[in-house]
């Protein structure tokens, strides 16, 4: 299996860590973990780096998870796989992110969400 | 939860920040929340306050409040590594807890609207005097929610 390489994304320094060590504990081969604290530093990453996933908040100052979902589908890339990581529960939020992101995990965050969504990833890359 | 505050004509219940509360507890910080004690113990130290407003079909906002000593522990148990009493990552942990409640009590009480939130904001406070809506880990924790039509 090709190790991952991740990007998360999130104005919060404390999630960034979380998701990390969620990353870690999957057990899933991961090359590089690299953080953004907001849309804009994400693209910047993503233009200087291949992706395999990223996990986004929404709601960050700057530019929003949203924005910057959708500024991939303006684009045209077909990765990273997308990963939208929230505070907002709604089923209308959700179907907002539909399209623009093939996962969508609310926090708090369980671990074994994570891992089961890296594993997920892992597997559809290796077909 | 005795601090809240809503309208009568709004599609909720109070139950719901309670649920709420108690879900982000268990499933970030492995803690129960207890009920308040008749006699509630004084607080120690500083009280560190986390507030986030919300915009949608409806408008307000949730504050928590809680010891600093308290946010310190969560902070550790959610990222599972040592952290400085007074450092940045304790106020970054009570504006994800605020979060993570406000937006399961969102998904809750009003699932098919979308709502803007707002970056939370951390300060320090004094500790409230009306009764806490909860415990964690000995330590009290303050709800108090606004909300507007």
């Amino acid at each position: 299996m090709k190790p991952l390489n991740i990007l998360i994304v999130d104005d919060s320094a404390t999630m960034r860590q979380f998701v990390r060590r969620a990353v870690q504990l999957s057990q899933v081969p991961v090359a590089n973990v690299l953080e953004a604290a907001n849309g804009k530093e994400a693209l910047d990453l993503l233009d200087a780096h291949q992706i395999d996933a990223l996990f986004t908040d929404i709601n960050m100052p700057v530019m929003s998870g949203r924005e910057l979902l959708r500024e991939l589908q303006r684009q045209g890339r077909d990765t990273p796989a997308r990963i939208v990581v929230s505070t907002d529960g709604t089923a209308a939020r959700r179907r907002e992110m539909e399209g623009l992101a093939q996962w969508y995990v609310n926090k708090p965050v369980r671990p074994e969400v994570v891992r089961d969504v890296l594993n997920e990833l892992a597997s559809s890359i290796a077909d | 939860m005795s601090s809240t505050n809503l309208p009568a004509a709004l599609p909720t219940d109070r139950s719901a920040l309670d649920r709420a509360f108690a879900f982000v507890a268990e499933a970030s910080f492995f803690a129960m929340v207890e009920p308040v004690p008749n006699a509630v113990p004084a607080v120690r130290g500083a009280i560190v306050s986390a507030c986030v407003t919300f915009e949608g079909s409806f408008s307000g906002s949730l504050t928590c409040r809680m010891p600093r000593v308290l946010a310190h522990e969560l902070t550790e148990v959610f990222i599972g590594e040592e952290v400085p009493a007074d450092g940045e990552a304790v106020n970054d942990l009570a504006g994800e807890f605020v979060n993570m409640v406000c937006g399961r009590w969102l998904a809750d009480v009003a699932p098919e609207s979308l709502f803007q939130l707002d970056p939370p904001l951390v300060s320090a406070a004094p500790a409230p005097s009306r009764a806490p809506a909860g415990f964690l880990n000995g330590q009290p924790i303050w709800m108090e929610l606004k909300v507007e039509g």
